[in-house]
């Protein structure tokens, strides 16, 4: 693995330098804010960028859509297989079980933060995944640690504003931090409930004072603000228990599943055709086994397992019965649920006031690049986005 | 800055020092004090250190031992923090947002318990490590007995048997000083102890 970093490290892609050095680009991720949220909310800071800087019609989420893989996607550019980080929880064959895990060296490609520290710009974080520890030797300047999920979207905001007047060489010019979105309320509630759209509001206030203190402080002719979001939110209203259709047929083995994409690491390699036939029988899923498992989910040496597994709404896979199961969910195929789409706005330095069509998770981290003149590796899937 | 580190020499000046012979006197003052100390109300200035900047937010803090407390921020954080001594209540006008959530182990995250637990059940949780006095000054260091808790450390300077300097390191190690004025431990009835929620405000129950 090291060997590969070392690789990849010394033949970087040639993205142009920053003609500003000077800039400072902010990116916030708002957890399961759906592409079409902000249309839901007047008078905030996303119906300000929509006036004055650049509102993408969607973001096209990882496969699969959920907050771990898809926030390491956004930053190191390439898709969850190349990247490691399955879903937020993963069984690897050589490392063990990862779950919620704040080691980055779980993250198997160089994250933007620690690119931006490798080439001399300091970069701050306030909740980003993969972001609370060193990467293969390497450290952030600023990085707050451990998450926390009770910190208000205005203690981060009012760091990202401390972080703003450091003084030249100390001020960090690339900031990432994570903002709840409307991510818890719409798993428990369904993301069509009045409760849902409050908390849109809220975060739509939130922005809108982050962009305004920052006119305050003049500020925007050297800062960019984007604004995304890890995935969207559909309804969900059916649970399948894999380890329940397992059980049934005696056959032990370790499930990883997600809420849409599941792998099983058989115990025993001689019970695989009677595992396919057993989860076959339910039609709402689709099984694969490691050797037909399609390239949009792809194949992770120590972490695919011998059979995967796929569903779509409204369903989700579980291990255990819930008494309360929610009632949205995410993670699905995005080239077959469009609500798994979310958001992608831009704002301020280097930014024309435009709309433009869909834009891949994958975009961010080199246009993020393009924008600070940090050099990328060629491993990268995505290509920066035209801003200006 | 240059307050901060004043203060921190100062810290470490009088911590170790070695151990004197009025040491007991001065720590049976502090605890004598908190014991006595009822209800507490003040004016604070909240200073908050980390990478290399200093933020500032000014409110107002009100505490009985009932478990009870109010605190009151100003801009830009804008917020109101409650206790009944029951549950947790953060009220942010702005966004018309109440959360409200079990009190929990919050004495074990704040020092807000130096104010609304019982001086017992506090001591059950910080060991007083040590207090020295200098002139009409006692400063006290008190020390997490449980290795779970996000604070460690919390000091204490009093004036004049009043308390007007507390600083700890937060969840994230970053240097917290509150800096108290307007200082009273006048009582205060537990109807203060209450917010006016105007209708129509978002309540999110955890």
């Amino acid at each position: 693995m090291r060997l590969f970093l070392l690789f990849t490290a010394l033949s970087l892609s040639s993205f142009g330098w920053s003609e500003d050095n000077e800039n400072t680009l902010i990116i916030l991720s708002l957890d399961g804010f759906r592409y079409d949220y902000p249309n839901q909310s007047v008078d905030g800071g996303f119906s300000k960028i929509a006036k004055e800087g650049l509102r993408a019609d969607y973001l096209t989420p990882v496969y699969q859509s959920s907050t771990y893989p898809a926030h390491v996607s956004m930053a190191t550019g390439v898709s969850p297989i190349k990247h490691g980080i399955l879903h937020n929880g993963f069984f690897d064959r050589k490392k063990g079980s990862f779950s919620y895990d704040p080691d980055a060296n779980w993250i198997e490609v160089a994250p933007l933060w620690i690119l931006a520290e490798q080439q001399g710009i300091k970069a701050a974080t306030y909740f980003w995944v993969g972001s609370e520890t060193d990467w293969n030797g390497t450290s952030i300047s600023y990085s707050k640690a451990p998450f926390n999920g009770r910190v208000t979207e205005k203690e981060k905001i009012s760091q990202i504003l401390s972080w703003m007047d450091m003084p030249e060489g100390q001020r960090p010019r690339l900031i990432m931090s994570w903002w709840h979105g409307a991510d818890s309320i719409a798993h428990e509630l369904g993301p069509n409930h009045k409760s849902v759209k409050n908390q849109i509001n809220k975060q739509d206030k939130l922005l809108l004072s982050l962009i305004n203190q920052i006119e305050e402080r003049k500020l925007w002719s050297k800062t960019t603000l984007i604004v995304v979001s890890d995935h969207g939110m559909s309804e969900i209203t059916n649970l399948i228990n894999i380890k329940e259709i397992l059980k049934s047929e005696s056959i032990n083995a370790r499930l990883s599943l997600g809420p849409a994409i599941g792998h099983i690491f058989l115990e025993e390699e001689e019970e695989m055709p009677q595992a396919l036939m057993a989860l076959r029988a339910n039609k709402e899923l689709q099984v694969y086994s490691r050797d037909e498992i399609p390239p949009e989910i792809g194949v992770h040496e120590s972490r695919t397992g011998d059979i995967v597994l796929t569903t779509s709404v409204p369903n989700m896979l579980v291990s255990r019965n819930n008494k309360t199961p929610p009632k949205g969910m995410h993670g699905y195929n995005p080239s077959l649920n469009k609500e798994m789409n979310g958001i992608f706005y831009a704002y301020g330095f280097g930014v024309a006031n435009k709309s433009i069509d869909g834009i891949h998770q994958l975009d961010l981290a080199p246009t993020a690049a393009k924008l600070l003149g940090i050099k990328m590796p060629d491993i990268i899937e995505g290509r920066a986005i035209q801003l200006d | 800055m240059r307050l901060r580190n004043h203060l921190l020499f100062y810290f470490l000046l009088i911590i170790s020092k070695p151990i004197v012979s009025d040491e007991l006197v001065t720590e049976d003052t502090f605890i004598d004090y908190l014991s006595n100390l009822s209800s507490f109300s003040a004016s604070f200035s909240q200073k908050t250190y980390s990478d290399q900047t200093e933020r500032v937010v000014e409110g107002q803090i009100r505490a009985n031992r009932k478990g009870m407390f109010k605190l009151t921020y100003s801009e830009p954080i804008n917020e109101v923090l409650l206790s009944d001594g029951i549950n947790f209540h953060r009220y942010d006008p702005e966004l018309e947002q109440l959360e409200i959530r079990p009190i929990e182990n919050l004495i074990n995250e704040t020092p807000i318990g130096l104010f609304s637990a019982q001086p017992d059940q506090f001591f059950e949780l910080y060991n007083l490590n040590s207090c020295v006095s200098k002139k009409d000054k006692l400063l006290c260091v008190l020390e997490s007995q449980s290795k779970e808790s996000y604070l460690k450390t919390i000091k204490l300077s009093l004036l004049n048997n009043t308390i007007t300097l507390l600083s700890y390191k937060d969840s994230f190690d970053q240097e917290v000083l509150l800096e108290f004025s307007d200082v009273s431990s006048q009582e205060i009835d537990s109807k203060e102890f209450h917010l006016n929620i105007p209708e129509g405000i978002d309540i999110v129950k955890h």
